[in-house]
């Protein structure tokens, strides 16, 4: 059997090119199967908070926080929404910055593990993004997250103990320092194999052509 | 967030063994921001950019 070509991602939910990304990589390695024979691809995802001090229940909308945070002016504010709204419309994303409860979210970082640990993370992953981005749901406490979990087939009890417990808090901690390990600073950021790295949320093809440049320097050996 | 440990040096300096496919300058947030470019990887291989 093929082994598969693993992609490590690190990213944060509170980051609107982090989905962007996922869809075009989920474009990408859809492209990049197309092709028959071509080693399966297995995906994880790795944890990164951008604004780890960022509190549970942050009262104010994202537009407020950029303000205050970055001292960026109202407008300008309005002008980066835009940008990256009109961007996720073209990835058939539905951003609404107008609903979107902007929160801490090491919780939803120590779910994702807690899925990870049980053949749910990808589905965990696109469930978080969508309640944040889309939804206006809040992703930063434990009730709001076992709700979640419930309805990707998690059981919504176990995910509170576990968030209560901050079972995977460790694991949330090792990815962050193995990103800083790596340099990598911002997200959302691709590794393939352990050997390439893509940065951002590049189109779609840059995607397929890493996974086919590292496929074929397997096929030798194969 | 500081701007300090966004320089092209540093990344470069922490990251000898990463190979970048595609434009370095890929979207991407850094600390609170989501407009830094993350243009600071060595860059194999090319890409369209936006």
């Amino acid at each position: 059997m093929t082994e598969p070509l693993k992609i490590d991602i690190w990213s944060d939910i509170a980051c609107p090119w982090c989905y962007i990304g996922k869809r075009r990589l989920e474009a990408g390695i859809a492209a990049y199967a197309a092709e028959p024979g071509r080693p399966p691809v297995a995906v994880e995802y790795h944890s990164f908070q951008l604004a780890p001090d960022t509190p549970v229940d942050f009262e104010g909308s994202a537009a407020d926080f950029l303000v205050r945070h970055k001292r960026l002016s109202e407008a300008q504010v309005a002008s980066m929404i835009e940008r990256v709204t009109g961007i996720a419309a073209e990835e058939g994303l539905r951003y609404d910055y107008g609903a979107l409860q902007h929160t801490n979210t090491v919780k939803a970082h120590q779910l994702l593990h807690y899925a990870k640990a049980r053949g749910l993370q990808v589905e965990a992953k696109e469930r978080i993004l969508r309640a944040y981005f889309v939804e206006g749901r809040h992703v930063g406490r434990a009730e709001d997250l076992a709700e979640l979990a419930a309805e990707i087939g998690l059981d919504g009890d176990d995910v509170l103990r576990s968030l209560g417990e901050d079972e995977y808090l460790n694991a949330v901690r090792a990815d962050e320092r193995q990103a800083a390990a790596c340099g990598i600073h911002a997200v959302p950021f691709f590794v393939i194999d352990g050997r390439y790295g893509v940065s951002g949320a590049q189109p779609a093809e840059v995607f397929a052509r890493a996974l086919a440049t590292v496929a074929a320097e397997r096929a030798p050996a194969a | 967030m500081t701007g300090e440990s966004h320089r092209p040096e540093d990344r470069r300096a922490a990251a000898p063994t990463l190979a970048i496919i595609g434009d370095g300058d890929g979207l991407s947030c850094a600390g609170d921001s989501c407009e830094l470019p993350a243009a600071a990887f060595p860059v194999v291989g090319s890409s369209d950019r936006e």
